[in-house]
């Protein structure tokens, strides 16, 4: 004879097993003493936890609930909307700053046949590097020192 | 008669367009039973009013997303049961000792309810000392009255395990509850 399943003595003993199988499993629990005293121990169990009823005192938390929602929901309109505003600028500024770097990588002056990469450039390319440096400084005093640097360019270029 | 269920799936369709009313009902609805598990998850009947607001506010920013496929209450117990277990991991002890509120007052109190207090707290302490799995299994099981699907759902635990979790639940309770049995 089989005996009843972990599954059909729990739901037995909350009450929540289908009626078809309820019915078999009584009957199986009356004719086999182990499965009849697996159930009384497992429902004696059942019974005594019962004994452990909480506190009476009932709040009711919908109305504080409603109000934070609402309170929520006011202000996660606008920051919402911002921070989307300043997530799509940042990106912006990223895509333009890799293309930018992407296309002087690829327009970058090549090193002349034969020659060790970086020398026997001519100091128009030494210059128009240094005007890149210092350019974007956009100060007297940065286009002053890239011109002294073009002058000590052409000097040391041999 | 609507059904409760059909009710719940209506309430959160109104709450998705943005009809916060409706999550008043909701809380009215499920407010009792969402109050129990996570008291009996936690301990403390404040802690378990923190929980259930945090879980309704949850409920009301993840509405458009719910799917009604399963039961509301499956859904909610779910994130009730995460904020509870978020709440035990940080503060790394078990469940706190006896709430304030069901503490006897030994002047009014008659020796029947006293006693029954007293058993009621015998009781919560059995459970308390169950390895966690086991008593979240048992409070889902014996106090929320889920069928063993419903906890799978709640849980993420598959079927078999939450069998396997009960059998040996209810068997170290029997045991640890011993001299309390008639």
């Amino acid at each position: 004879m089989a005996h009843l399943t972990n599954r059909e003595l729990l739901e037995m003993v909350s009450g929540t097993s289908p009626e078809s199988v309820r019915e078999t499993a009584a009957v199986h629990a009356r004719q086999c003493p182990h499965c009849r005293a697996r159930l009384a121990e497992l429902s004696e169990t059942w019974e005594l936890l019962g004994k452990w009823q909480l506190p009476t005192h009932r709040p009711d938390l919908s109305g504080r609930i409603v109000s934070k929602a609402v309170s929520e929901a006011a202000k996660g309109g606008r920051p919402q909307l911002l921070g989307r505003l300043l997530a799509k600028a940042a990106a912006a500024v990223l895509l333009a700053a890799a293309v930018g770097y992407g296309l002087g990588w690829t327009l970058r002056p090549k090193p002349q046949a034969g020659t060790p990469h970086g020398l026997g450039r001519t100091w128009e390319d030494n210059g128009a590097r240094a005007l890149d440096l210092y350019a974007l400084g956009s100060s007297s005093v940065g286009l002053a020192d890239s011109l002294a640097g073009l002058h000590t360019n052409a000097r040391e270029i041999p | 008669m609507v059904h409760s269920d059909d009710r719940d799936v209506e309430l959160m369709a109104s709450l998705a367009g943005g009809h916060v009313p409706a999550l008043g009902e909701l809380v009215r609805r499920h407010q009792v039973n969402a109050l129990a598990l996570a008291h009996r998850m936690l301990g403390r009947s404040d802690q378990a009013e923190d929980i259930v607001q945090e879980a309704f506010l949850r409920v009301h920013r993840a509405a458009k997303q719910f799917q009604p496929k399963g039961k509301f209450s499956t859904w909610l117990y779910r994130i009730i049961v995460n904020l509870c277990r978020d709440r035990l991991r940080r503060s790394r002890h078990a469940p706190a000792g006896l709430d304030e509120t069901s503490l006897p007052d030994c002047q009014d109190v008659a020796l029947g309810r006293m006693e029954a207090e007293e058993l009621a707290d015998r009781v919560r302490r059995a459970v308390d000392a169950l390895p966690k799995r086991q008593r979240t299994a048992v409070i889902l099981h014996r106090f929320q009255e889920l069928s063993h699907g419903e906890m799978s759902e709640v849980t993420g635990w598959s079927v078999s395990a939450i069998e396997s979790l009960l059998v040996r639940a209810y068997q170290r309770l029997r045991n640890d509850l011993a001299d309390l049995r008639e």
